[in-house]
């Protein structure tokens, strides 16, 4: 009984002195559920495409190169493995949107522990489902003026893991457009010239876990409901406009637990209803949280902010949110009943930032002795503050998260 | 005469200058319509607003969309001819069709190009389409509970 398992899992050899000198020439032999091992070796073919459940596993050395012509993997059918293979050169091609590996309307796929190296679309899954991504280390085209696509893009698709893997040089480091219950979770995505990560009407996902370093912008939730994003660090996106989060047209968001350090702005939230941004830490950014109008019912508790130039911003008065709860190093209250929670309330808005959110020029004037005057006179007649937004218990110990990465 | 040939050429002057395509810079400039890093140069669209302001977009889809919200028209609008990317030119000379093959920054697949071809529209019908069917993907979410 085991042998015949044994002898139905079949192993096919590819070494460029064979038995097989191709991978392409190694699927067409291999029956379903067999293991094809590619040796070390630089291997130039038509592009493959996988149609039986096999696993193609790459030792050390095995290269599939597209010689600047082709994508190099297509997954057609269900119960494909990929792994340990390195993957190049694909060249670019808009009209193909081309990718080393893709997987085309199927499922119950995995992409794992794979290198790729000058590829346009790293993994692109075009409407498939259960598949999973891991331990993947891609970089993108490294010439600044060269295109690129994304590194992990996931369209139409649903159930699908992507975690663990390393992602620069693309345009989004990982993309999911019209997907679904998916997570993206211990990633590293960095140096990405638009967004380290980007959702587009995809719902009821979550990430976890990530880093975000030096991406053109850290992540861009957009057109997206029921997205839980926990233990995040968005760090260094330093451009004039840059941000490490973007909330735009977004409802029921759950942010818990993540690290916003040395942004530009480190969130910004555009239409974003029902936020629920809880333990979350806000250091050394220019701004932490800019709220615009339509963003309404957000609620933001047991934050810490520290070392921001400004804490809250909002560009209109008509803005309410809950900020109820947080620690704020700008606090000039006092806990006179050491309940823990002080006793007046702490207002994060200052009048000044609402002039510089209706003219950025007048961020110029910051450090002069009129801004002073007008803080100090905002802390002597609280009614001068220009919104609804007001922490009624502001805490006197900081919470949040460890120290930021 | 010598004074009124003056006169025109400074007002075609100053009309041309008018009309002088924005610069864009590519993941850098936002899309007013949608907040989106414009990053794709085959989509990218400008209009200068009625008070003279630029704006820039991410694709047509968006373009349209605040066109037609705009309370008063702009004074030019411009897209991409997608075979020649990084070029802007004017939206009333381009001829526009959707290929749901290519895949647009917004998910429309509007996409512009330079001459008439076949199955094209001009800007007036595609904004007409877009003011029927809306600028952005009827976003099929699931019920939030």
């Amino acid at each position: 009984m085991l042998s015949a398992a044994l002898l139905l899992q079949a192993q096919l050899l590819v070494s460029p002195s064979g038995p097989y000198r191709s991978v392409g020439e190694a699927v067409r032999a291999a029956p379903p559920g067999s293991t094809i091992t590619v040796s070390a070796g630089v291997y130039r073919e038509p592009t493959v495409q996988v149609d039986r459940a096999v696993t193609i596993a790459g030792e050390q050395g095995a290269i599939m190169d597209g010689e600047g012509e082709r994508g190099l993997i297509e997954i057609v059918v269900p119960g494909v493995t990929v792994r340990g293979l390195n993957f190049r050169n694909t060249g670019t091609s808009y009209r193909e949107d081309r990718a080393a590996v893709r997987v085309i309307e199927t499922g119950y796929c995995t992409i794992a522990d794979n290198r790729f190296e000058d590829t346009f679309f790293a993994v692109y899954l075009q409407g498939s489902r259960n598949c999973t991504v891991s331990g993947n280390r891609i970089r993108g085209v490294t010439a600044r003026e060269a295109t690129t696509g994304n590194g992990i893009h996931s369209w139409g698709s649903s159930g699908i893991v992507i975690r663990g893997n390393t992602v620069s040089g693309h345009r989004d480091g990982i993309y999911l457009e019209f997907s679904r219950h998916s997570t993206v979770d211990d990633n590293l995505s960095e140096g990405n010239r638009r967004y380290g990560l980007h959702f587009m009407y995809s719902d009821s996902s979550a990430y976890a876990g990530n880093t975000f370093r030096e991406n053109g912008a850290g992540v861009a939730v957009m057109f997206s409901r029921l997205i839980t994003m926990t233990r995040n660090s968005f760090s260094g996106n330093r451009g004039p406009a840059a941000y490490g989060l973007l909330l735009k047209d977004i409802a029921d968001a759950r942010l818990e637990q993540n690290t916003f350090s040395d942004n530009t702005t480190a969130l910004v939230a555009d239409g974003a209803s029902r936020i629920q941004a809880l333990g979350n830490r806000f250091s050394r950014n220019g701004r932490a949280v800019r709220l615009l109008a339509s963003s309404d019912d957000g609620r933001f508790s047991g934050n810490r902010f520290e070392g921001n130039s400004f804490d809250v911003v909002v560009n209109s008065r008509s803005i309410r949110a809950d900020f109820t709860g947080n620690w704020w190093d700008a606090y000039r209250g006092w806990d006179l009943d050491r309940d823990g929670v002080g006793d007046v309330p702490h207002h994060p808005v200052r009048l000044f930032t609402l002039l510089v959110e209706r003219s950025e020029p007048a961020l110029l004037l910051q450090r002069t002795l009129m801004v002073r005057l007008m803080d100090a006179a905002e802390r002597a007649m609280p009614v001068l503050t220009p919104t609804g937004i007001v922490d009624a218990a502001p805490l006197v110990r900081p919470t949040g998260p460890g120290e930021a990465r | 005469m010598r004074r009124l040939a003056l006169v025109l050429a400074i007002l075609l002057a100053s009309a041309c200058a008018r009309r002088q395509a924005p610069e864009i810079a590519l993941d850098i400039d936002e899309c007013r319509f949608c907040r989106m890093i414009i990053s794709d140069a085959r989509f990218a669209a400008a209009a200068e607003t009625a008070t003279g302001r630029t704006v820039r977009f991410d694709s047509i889809e968006c373009l349209a969309g605040w066109v037609l919200a705009e309370e008063q028209p702009p004074r030019a609008v411009w897209v991409t001819d997608a075979e020649e990317p990084g070029r802007l030119i004017p939206a009333g000379e381009a001829r526009f069709n959707r290929d749901r093959s290519t895949s647009s920054p917004m998910g429309m697949g509007w996409i512009a190009g330079g001459d008439g071809g076949t199955d094209t529209i001009t800007w007036d019908s595609l904004l007409a389409v877009v003011r029927i069917e809306g600028a952005l993907p009827a976003h099929s979410g699931e019920e939030i509970h």
